[in-house]
């Protein structure tokens, strides 16, 4: 700032001293002090009135208020920012976390992040396993001669209604306190024999039931990264799986306890936009999928009916052609000695004792490892 | 559409340019009201396109506001940018008495923008677009690590905090010792 070219006498000179001392981080006193060597008449009050209509003006001074400071997302006000942080999946908010202080506490205090409910049904109880950062809650829902008994964390409580009502509204009360997120929820349930068995199932029928129209009644539906249920088939399958939210689903594994007499039809389930956002698939019981249904799923283990060498061929030459990274096991009955005599002209191919081995490469880099055995087709990308 | 004229003041704001009338005109004619932001330039809006806005929807409700009355007196939201505010009009034009979609692509994806945006319709009480920017912000958190969040959105780190903090406490207490001095001296 050039003083020279105003007139010393003038208040704007007066002025542009004032702000000249207020931008360069005088306090009050220090610049009422220093303008009171030059302008004899000036007030302490006059200076001070200045500095306050300088800081209302947010003139460039060490106060940030650039429009780009301004872009940040602790200057959000509180519900706001709980709505943007209750779309973030659970991992998201654990890296919301770690950003600071201020975003760990206000976290903290919304009470929503579960890393993992376990619901594990017997013959008389349900356990609900809750899990998050730090603590684990359990809570027991057993049969009892009227109505159920509730454990939560060593304390009782009675309740009217029957153990599998009970433990599923434990469940519905969980989750609804947590705003629906789950990053893993396990289903499971014992296995019992002859008699034993045929009695659990009414409890199996009514927990499946209950917990399907819990799932559905949801809203908005439950969040969930990675399911791992025990069913008895695709009937118990499909009304958890349908009601889950399709953003962030990408784990699924499924398993069963009847595993030579349940052929798992599919097809409503691969219809589902929850399907098509899988990442991950286990699934060990014989089903209906196909190569096609799982083209999508880079990780996948299932067991299938018997896959034919045109149908494999034109799923190798999708990944040559469409290079993912995939790791497929797929156990099915194969011609065997038909496929491996048409990949071996796309590469290297060995025999080692019954099992059939090779690489295909890619034209991008990186190559098709396979495996073939009795049984089993083992397919894996790896790319550059 | 909205249509938008330099105004100079919210008190003699100039003559806005008519809206393009829809293609199945309605049987009661609509009222029309004018808004303006930080840059004076006033929006014609129809009433029921600021239905959205819970804020403006309040402020209009039984005003009975002839033509000229309500261009006279358009509403000053000085707090917003007028280019926020033309997007947040254009947004309720866009959907006027319409069902909103899941899903709006048409959001900025500048974070300064977007930031301004959510201000804007926090304040006007726009729920459906405060929705959707929401998600547009959680998106653009989603999947990112802790460092990467704070370069976007410039969040100083716990360390960068207490300086800034303890240097605003240092500021504030030389200038509370420089008060109490001066006003020591001024009873002298």
């Amino acid at each position: 700032m050039d003083f020279a070219t105003f007139d010393p006498s003038s208040d704007a000179y007066k002025m542009n001293a004032i702000g000249f001392l207020f931008r360069t981080g005088h306090n009050v006193h220090g610049a009422f002090k220093m303008l009171k060597q030059d302008f004899s008449t000036i007030t302490f009050g006059e200076v001070q009135n200045a500095f306050l209509a300088l800081k209302l003006e947010g003139i460039p001074v060490p106060i940030n208020n650039s429009v780009v400071e301004r872009a940040c997302l602790p200057g959000m006000d509180p519900p706001t920012l709980d709505k943007i942080l209750r779309i973030l999946p659970a991992a998201d908010l654990k890296n919301m976390r770690l950003v600071s202080r201020g975003f760990n506490g206000f976290i903290d205090g919304m009470d929503l992040v579960l890393n993992k409910v376990l619901i594990h049904l017997n013959a008389s109880s349900v356990q609900l396993v809750v899990s998050r950062i730090g603590k684990t809650d359990i809570i027991n829902v057993s049969e009892a001669n009227q109505g159920s008994v509730v454990e939560r964390n060593g304390v009782t409580a009675p309740s009217d209604v029957l153990f599998v009502e009970q433990g599923i509204k434990e469940f519905e009360n969980v989750i609804e306190r947590r705003n629906k997120k789950v990053e893993e929820l396990r289903i499971e349930f014992e296995s019992e024999y002859g008699e034993a068995e045929d009695a659990h199932d009414a409890h199996r029928n009514e927990f499946f039931r209950r917990i399907g129209e819990t799932l559905a009644r949801l809203e908005p539906h439950l969040m969930c990264n990675d399911l791992i249920v025990k069913v008895r088939t695709p009937l118990d399958l499909l009304p958890i799986f349908a009601n889950f939210s399709s953003e962030n689903f990408i784990d699924l594994a499924i398993s069963s306890h009847r595993p030579f007499d349940v052929f798992f039809e599919m097809s409503d389930v691969v219809e589902l936009p929850q399907w098509r956002k899988l990442r991950y698939l286990s699934f060990d019981e014989l089903s209906s999928l196909s190569l096609a249904d799982i083209t999508h799923i880079p990780d996948a283990d299932i067991c299938t009916r018997s896959q034919d060498v045109e149908s494999i061929m034109k799923f190798v030459e999708t990944c040559r052609n469409f290079p993912n990274k995939l790791s497929h096991t797929i156990r099915a009955t194969i011609d065997t000695a038909t496929l491996a005599q048409r990949l071996q002209p796309l590469g290297i191919q060995r025999t080692i004792g019954g099992n059939i081995k090779g690489r295909i490469p890619l034209q991008w880099g990186g190559y098709i490892s396979y495996e073939i055995r009795d049984g089993l087709w083992k397919l894996q990308t790896v790319l550059p | 559409m909205s249509s938008t004229e330099q105004g100079t003041s919210s008190a003699a704001p100039a003559e806005p340019t008519t809206a393009p009338e829809s293609a199945a005109a309605p049987e009661v004619p609509e009222s029309f009201y004018y808004v303006h932001g930080k840059d004076k330039v006033v929006h014609k809006v129809s009433a029921g396109a600021l239905q959205h806005s819970a804020l403006i929807h309040g402020m209009i409700s039984n005003l009975g506001y002839t033509e000229e009355q309500a261009k006279a007196n358009p509403f000053p939201f000085e707090n917003i940018d007028g280019d926020i505010l033309q997007m947040v009009v254009d947004w309720c034009n866009q959907h006027k008495g319409k069902p909103t979609p899941p899903e709006d692509t048409n959001l900025p994806k500048q974070k300064e923008k977007l930031f301004d945006l959510v201000l804007a319709v926090n304040y006007l009480e726009i729920k459906e677009l405060l929705t959707y920017c929401c998600k547009q912000v959680a998106m653009m958190v989603k999947g990112k690590s802790p460092e990467e969040i704070r370069e976007i959105w410039m969040i100083p780190t716990d360390a960068e905090d207490e300086a800034a903090e303890k240097e605003a406490k240092k500021r504030a207490g030389k200038e509370a010792a420089g008060e109490t001095a001066a006003a020591a001296g001024d009873a002298k």
